[in-house]
């Protein structure tokens, strides 16, 4: 790999680091899920300077072009990621829906309340 | 003893406390009508209309004649508003629930005879069937095609012949009440899948004919739509399929969720 190469490599991944700082200080991005884009912010350093032994890992596996390799490696971590956005929106969609649903059943039970209130205080 | 237990039984039961749910979206040309069918045929009910953030007029209308209105702060779709409806009935000790579309599709004539298998004990979940009593009921092709095939498949797991597993119009006792209050209802379409569960559950499922009006407005869907409901459906079944322990250790807890 080259010299230029590494550079550019290093150079994203600080770009993302410090986006993801960014996010963190403006409490845009909780803490546990910043973790994750740490750990992709690392790996792209470490197969940036450690290109050689990427090269040794594909070779291992049969992987005619090195670069495969990684792309094989980013693709999977994306999904797997996707999928575990997928589930947490679940979660949250659902959390969502039983408070939105209680919501609904409690305010029409304080506008009862309210008006069994107001007609009490008509009889006195 | 004799003679207490005669005079018990010859005193005239306590009707059951009964709840109408009503999911509404925009419904404001329908939702007076449909109520005022309701209050016809059944005097000793609560009405209850979850109005699913409305644009129009439906939940001042439904005020209006007498009904009680739960509003979701937004749009939810019509499992979410079912399920606000019966978690209503459960929190306010409701015994019986009926489920009837505001888009007066449904004959409220029929109201009195969906509950009877219930009422009885015959059943625990009784669901108005379009196809039995030789009505004609038009709608869409690939819907009629999706019809088809979740009642063959919803009729062998059940073990009985299911006609109209996509209706909306059902009766329904405390015990099937609680189990839909749990997140075993499902998030979109409580079609076969939930058909299939309830028999899981060991509940008593009865098809009863009822009348129902095509509604040439919303059974148009487009082609697509139609196609996607069917995925949808089928993938809730593949669902109900694998999660029959899940509902009966549900059932078996017996707790209130909500």
């Amino acid at each position: 790999m080259s010299i230029k190469l590494k550079i550019i490599g290093i150079i994203s991944s600080l770009i993302l680091l410090s986006i993801v700082f960014y996010l963190l200080r403006k409490k845009r991005l909780k803490e546990s899920y910043s973790i994750f884009w740490g750990i992709i912010a690392v790996l792209t350093v470490a197969v940036a300077l450690g290109f050689d032994g990427v090269i040794k890992i594909t070779k291992f596996f049969d992987i005619d072009s090195p670069i495969n390799g990684v792309f094989f490696v980013a693709f999977f971590l994306l999904a797997i990621l996707s999928l575990y956005f997928s589930v947490k929106l679940t979660e949250v969609s659902r959390k969502i829906k039983v408070l939105a649903q209680e919501n609904a059943i409690f305010k029409e039970r304080l506008a009862k309340l309210e008006n069994d209130k107001n007609d009490n205080r008509e009889i006195r | 003893m004799k003679n207490n237990t005669s005079k018990r039984s010859s005193k005239k039961e306590k009707p059951k406390k009964t709840l109408i749910v009503i999911p509404a979206y925009n419904e404001e040309k329908n939702i007076e009508k449909v109520i005022k069918g309701i209050k016809e045929n059944l005097k000793s009910a609560d009405i209850l209309v979850i109005d699913d953030f409305s644009s129009d007029e439906t939940p001042s209308i439904a005020k209006k004649n007498g009904a009680i209105v739960l509003r979701h702060p937004f749009n939810m779709g019509y499992a979410s508003s079912c399920q606000s409806g019966f978690k209503y009935a459960l929190l306010n000790e409701y015994e019986i629930v009926l489920q009837i579309d505001a888009d007066g599709q449904h004959d409220p004539k029929s109201i009195p005879a969906l509950l009877k298998p219930v009422l009885e004990g015959k059943a625990d979940l009784c669901i108005g069937s379009r196809f039995l009593g030789g009505y004609i009921y038009k709608t869409s092709i690939a819907r009629k095609i999706g019809m088809f095939l979740f009642s063959r498949i919803a009729s062998i797991f059940v073990g009985k012949k299911i006609t109209d597993p996509t209706s909306g119009f059902q009766a329904f006792n405390s015990k099937v009440l609680k189990l839909y209050c749990t997140e075993v209802y499902p998030d979109e379409y409580p079609d076969a899948n939930l058909i299939i569960t309830m028999h899981f559950a060991k509940f008593k499922i009865e098809e009863i004919p009822v009348r129902m009006f095509s509604n040439q407005e919303k059974s148009m869907h487009n082609f697509l739509s139609s196609i996607l409901y069917v995925f949808k459906v089928s993938i809730s079944i593949l669902v109900s399929l694998f999660t029959k322990t899940y509902v009966l250790n549900k059932v078996l807890e017996g707790k209130d969720e909500y």
